[in-house]
C-alpha cells in the first residue's frame, strides 16, 4: 500500500491516508455486484409498479383509482394505435380528474409539450425513443 | 442515492423522469439512473482565525464577505414527446404542477383568508371526524406521508387517516434547516404552507408540501366515500387500545373522539429538547427550536426583524442541526450586519460524528462563514438584561445575544405508546417494533420514533429523512400485504452543506467514537500553514494556526475523500466528504463490509475525480 498514512485521536482510532492521484485511478481489486436497480416504472416481471415515485400523486391521489384502470389499459393495449382501445377508462378518468381542477389543472393551448407533439410526428417520435433507448442501455 | 433524488417522495414527476417512465413502457428497457453532478467549488477560500481551545467569550470580528452562491449546474432535459397518454392525460396533470412551480417564483401572495386561526383544529368538531377508518396513521410527517402513499399504491380504494398536531398538510423537513433559509420574508411565508416553495440547489422550485391540499380527501368526506387519504390537523392522537382497535384523539380545546381502525402506524416523531438553562430566554421569547414550519416561521420573525439593530444569533449544539443552522443562518443575518455565535460541549461542532480533523475542517469551514465558533462550553443560565439575552456557561463566560436557538438533540413522542402500553426502549428510546416494524398486531411504527431491529447493526432507532421516507414505505407495505412482511433492511443516508465549499454525506452508523479509516488523493490535502501564507499575502487578515489542543488535523486540510467508519474490522459507515454522486458505491461497501485493504476499496469512489 503506497501513500502516507497518519493517524490521530486517542490511541490512533483515526488513520488518515493520502494516496497519489496514479495510485487512486489505477483499478481496484475489488468488485462489487453490479447495483440493485429500484424498480422503475416497470417491475422486472412488466407490471406497472404503482409504489413508483415517478408516477407522482397520480397513482394515490383522489383518482388514483380511475388512473389506474387508464393506465394499466394502455400500458396492457395491443390495439393500434396503442391504447385506442381504451377510450372509455380514460373518459372515466378525465371527468374525476375535472372535479381536481386544482390538482389536474386543464389543458392549455400554450402549453410546451403540446406545441412540441403538433410539431412532431409520432413515428418520428417512436424512433428518437429507440435511438435513446440504446444509448442507454 | 443522489442529490437530485434526495426528497424522495416529492410531490412533482421530474419531466425526463416522466418522459423516461414512458420510454420504458414503449422499449421495456431498463432505466438508467439520474445522474446529476452537483458540482462544487473546489478552490476553497479560507478565513481561518484560531478556534479557542477555551470556553472564552468571542471576539468578534467583521463579518466576511459572502461567499459565492453554490454553483448550479442546470439540468438541461430534452423535450421528449410522444404517446397520445403522455400528453392527454398524465402530461396535463404533470406538466401543469411544473407550471405551478414556475408561477411560484413570483406569486408568493399571502392568502390570509383561508387560514383558521392557530388553534382551531381541522376538523373543528369531533362529528366531522369519521368513527371508524381502514388505515390510521398517527403523524403527518415524512414517514406518515410515505406510508399513506405505499398503502394507496398497493390498494388505490384504501381508506386513510392521518392524524397529525400540525397544522400544515404532509410537508419535507429538511428545507426547514436549509434551503428555507435562503428565502426572502419568510416569517410570513412560513406561516402558509400551501404556497411556500424553495429553491432546490439545481435553482428549480419546489413546493414544501408533499401534496396540495386538493389531493386530501376532507375528513368528514371519509364519513361517507370509502376511499381516500386525509388529514386531520390539530389532532393528537392520545391512546390506542392495540385489543380493541380503537384511538383516542384530542385537539387542542379538549374535544375528543374515538375511532375505530383496522391497522394502525404510529409515525409521531420527534420533539426537540429544551434546556433548563435557557428557561428564562424563552419565556421571554428569545429561544427558539427548529423542529416544524410554525418554528421557522416564529424564529424567523425573530431574526429578520430585529428590535434593536443586527441580531446576534447564538446557535447551542454543535450536532448536525446546529452546525447547518449556523452556516445557513450565518448567511442570513450577515446583510444585516447580524452575527452568529455557535456554542457546544465538544471542541470541534460535529466532533460526535466526524473524525477529528474533519470535525476541525467543519469548524474552519464555519468560521470563514463567519460564525464565531465557542467550543467547550456548558450553557448554565440565561437572564434577559436591557433587551438582551445573557448567556452564562459552567466556565464563568457570558455573553450577550439577541436569538437564541437550541440545537440539542430530540426525543421520540411516546406518550400515546406508554398510555397505549406499547412496550419502548429505555436507553434508545422509541416505540420497540420488530425488523418489520411491528409492535402489536395491527400496529406498526415507522420514521424517527421507531426503535426497530437492524438485522445488519442491531437495534436502532434512526433520526434521518430518508428513513423517514424508507421506512414509512415498507410500513405501509407490510400493513396491507396479507402475508409475507417484509423486514426493515434499508441503510439510511443522510446529507448535510456547510456554506457553498463543504458538503457531505453518508450512510450507516456514523459515530466518531467508531475507529475510522478516511482516504484522501494527494492533491485534495494540502498545509494550513501554506495556505494561511497565501492568504495573508493576498491581503486577507493574518491568521494565526489552530492552537495545539485543536490541532487535531496535523496541520493539514482535507478538501475531499471518503471515510471508513469500523466495528470489529466490517465497515460500518461510509462518509463522503465533498464527494457526489457516490452513495450507491457507499451502500454497496456497507453492504459487503469487510475488505482486506481500504485503499482497494477507495478506488472505486474516483477520489481523484475532481467534480
Amino acid at each position: 500500500m503506497s501513500g502516507a498514512v497518519l493517524s490521530s485521536g486517542e490511541d490512533g482510532r483515526h488513520k488518515i491516508l493520502v494516496a497519489s492521484k496514479e495510485e487512486l485511478s489505477s483499478p481496484s481489486s475489488v468488485s462489487l455486484p453490479p447495483p440493485e436497480a429500484a424498480p422503475g416504472l416497470l417491475m422486472p416481471d412488466g407490471s406497472i409498479n404503482w409504489g413508483c415515485p415517478c408516477l407522482g400523486g397520480m397513482a394515490t391521489g383522489p383518482c388514483g383509482s380511475q388512473f389506474r384502470d387508464a393506465f394499466s389499459c394502455f400500458h396492457y393495449s395491443e390495439a393500434e394505435p396503442k391504447g385506442s382501445d381504451c377510450y372509455e377508462k380514460f373518459s372515466i378518468m378525465q371527468e374525476c380528474m375535472a372535479q381536481y381542477p386544482e390538482l389536474y389543472g386543464k389543458d392549455d393551448e400554450e402549453d410546451e409539450l403540446s406545441a412540441a407533439i403538433n410539431e412532431s410526428g409520432a413515428a418520428s417520435v417512436s424512433e428518437d425513443f429507440k435511438g435513446e433507448a440504446s444509448k442507454e442501455s | 442515492m443522489l442529490r437530485s433524488c434526495i426528497y424522495i417522495e416529492g410531490q412533482m414527476l421530474r419531466r425526463n423522469e416522466f418522459t423516461k417512465a414512458f420510454r420504458i413502457l414503449a422499449q421495456s428497457s431498463s432505466s438508467q439512473p439520474d445522474l446529476t453532478v452537483l458540482k462544487h467549488d473546489p478552490s476553497v477560500s479560507s478565513g481561518v482565525t484560531s478556534s479557542s481551545s477555551q470556553c472564552t467569550p468571542p471576539k468578534f470580528s467583521q463579518p466576511q464577505t459572502p461567499p459565492p452562491q453554490p454553483p448550479r449546474s442546470t439540468k438541461s432535459f430534452t423535450l421528449i414527446t410522444a404517446l397520445t397518454f403522455t400528453a392527454s392525460l398524465g402530461g396535463v396533470y404533470l406538466y401543469r404542477k411544473m407550471k405551478q412551480d414556475k408561477a411560484q417564483e413570483v406569486t408568493q401572495t399571502d392568502s390570509d383568508a383561508k387560514v383558521p386561526p392557530a388553534e382551531e383544529s381541522i376538523p373543528a368538531h369531533s362529528s366531522d371526524l369519521p368513527s371508524h377508518v381502514q388505515y390510521l396513521v398517527v403523524g403527518g410527517g415524512t414517514a406518515a406521508f410515505s406510508a399513506m402513499r405505499a398503502i394507496r399504491s398497493a390498494r388505490p380504494d384504501a381508506q386513510v387517516l392521518m392524524v397529525s398536531r400540525e397544522r400544515a398538510l404532509p410537508y419535507m423537513r429538511p428545507p426547514l434547516s436549509k434551503e428555507l433559509w435562503r428565502e426572502p420574508n419568510l416569517a410570513s411565508t412560513a406561516l402558509h404552507p400551501d404556497t411556500l416553495s424553495f429553491q432546490q440547489w439545481n435553482g428549480r422550485r419546489r413546493n414544501l408540501l408533499y401534496e396540495p391540499s386538493a389531493f386530501y380527501t376532507p375528513p368528514e368526506k371519509l364519513r361517507e366515500t370509502a376511499s381516500g387519504a386525509g388529514v386531520a390537523r390539530g389532532w393528537l392522537v392520545t391512546a390506542i387500545d392495540p385489543e380493541a382497535h380503537t384511538a383516542l384523539l384530542e385537539n387542542a380545546s379538549g374535544e375528543r373522539a374515538t375511532l375505530g381502525y383496522d391497522k394502525c402506524l404510529i409515525a409521531s416523531g420527534l420533539r426537540p429538547k429544551r434546556l433548563e438553562a435557557t428557561k428564562a430566554a424563552t419565556e421571554a421569547g428569545r429561544s427558539f427550536t427548529v423542529r416544524s414550519l410554525s418554528d421557522v416561521s416564529e424564529l424567523a420573525k425573530r431574526i429578520d426583524a430585529p428590535v434593536d439593530g443586527a441580531p446576534t444569533v447564538c446557535i447551542v449544539g454543535g450536532g448536525l442541526l446546529g452546525a447547518e443552522l449556523a452556516s445557513v443562518l450565518a448567511d442570513r443575518v450577515r446583510e444585516l450586519g447580524g452575527r452568529v455565535v455557535q456554542l457546544f460541549r465538544e471542541n470541534a461542532p460535529l466532533a460526535s460524528l466526524l473524525p477529528p480533523y474533519l470535525a476541525g475542517e467543519a469548524a474552519r469551514t464555519l468560521e470563514s462563514l463567519g460564525v464565531t465558533l465557542m467550543p467547550h462550553c456548558d450553557l448554565t443560565g440565561s437572564s434577559i438584561e436591557d433587551g438582551k439575552v445573557r448567556l452564562t456557561t459552567a466556565e464563568g463566560t457570558s455573553l450577550r445575544v439577541d436569538v437564541v436557538v437550541e440545537c440539542v438533540g430530540s426525543e421520540p413522542q411516546v406518550e400515546l405508546a406508554r398510555r397505549s402500553r406499547l412496550e419502548t426502549h429505555d436507553t434508545l428510546g422509541g416505540v420497540v417494533v420488530n425488523s418489520e416494524l411491528q409492535a402489536r398486531t395491527d400496529v406498526w411504527a415507522a420514521g424517527d420514533v421507531a426503535c426497530f431491529f437492524d438485522e445488519a447493526f442491531g437495534r436502532r432507532r434512526v433520526e434521518h429523512h430518508d428513513h423517514a421516507v424508507a421506512s414509512g414505505r415498507l410500513a405501509g407495505e407490510n400493513m396491507v400485504a396479507l402475508r409475507n412482511p417484509k423486514p426493515y433492511t434499508h441503510q439510511s443516508m443522510f446529507w448535510s452543506d456547510l456554506g457553498p465549499h463543504l458538503g457531505y454525506e453518508a450512510i450507516g452508523l456514523i459515530d466518531s467514537s467508531l475507529e475510522t479509516v478516511g482516504v484522501f488523493c494527494e492533491d485534495a490535502v494540502r498545509d494550513v500553514k501554506t495556505e494561511a501564507a497565501a492568504a495573508g499575502a493576498s491581503g486577507a487578515p493574518s491568521v494565526a494556526p489552530a492552537s495545539s489542543e485543536t490541532a487535531h488535523d496535523n496541520g493539514k486540510r482535507y478538501d475531499r475523500g471518503v471515510v471508513f467508519y469500523l466495528r470489529e474490522k466490517r465497515v460500518v459507515g461510509v462518509l463522503l466528504w465533498n464527494l457526489f454522486n457516490r452513495m450507491h458505491v457507499a451502500r454497496q461497501v456497507l453492504a459487503r463490509g469487510e475488505f482486506d485493504n481500504l485503499l482497494e476499496v477507495a478506488k472505486l469512489f474516483s477520489l481523484h475525480e475532481d467534480e
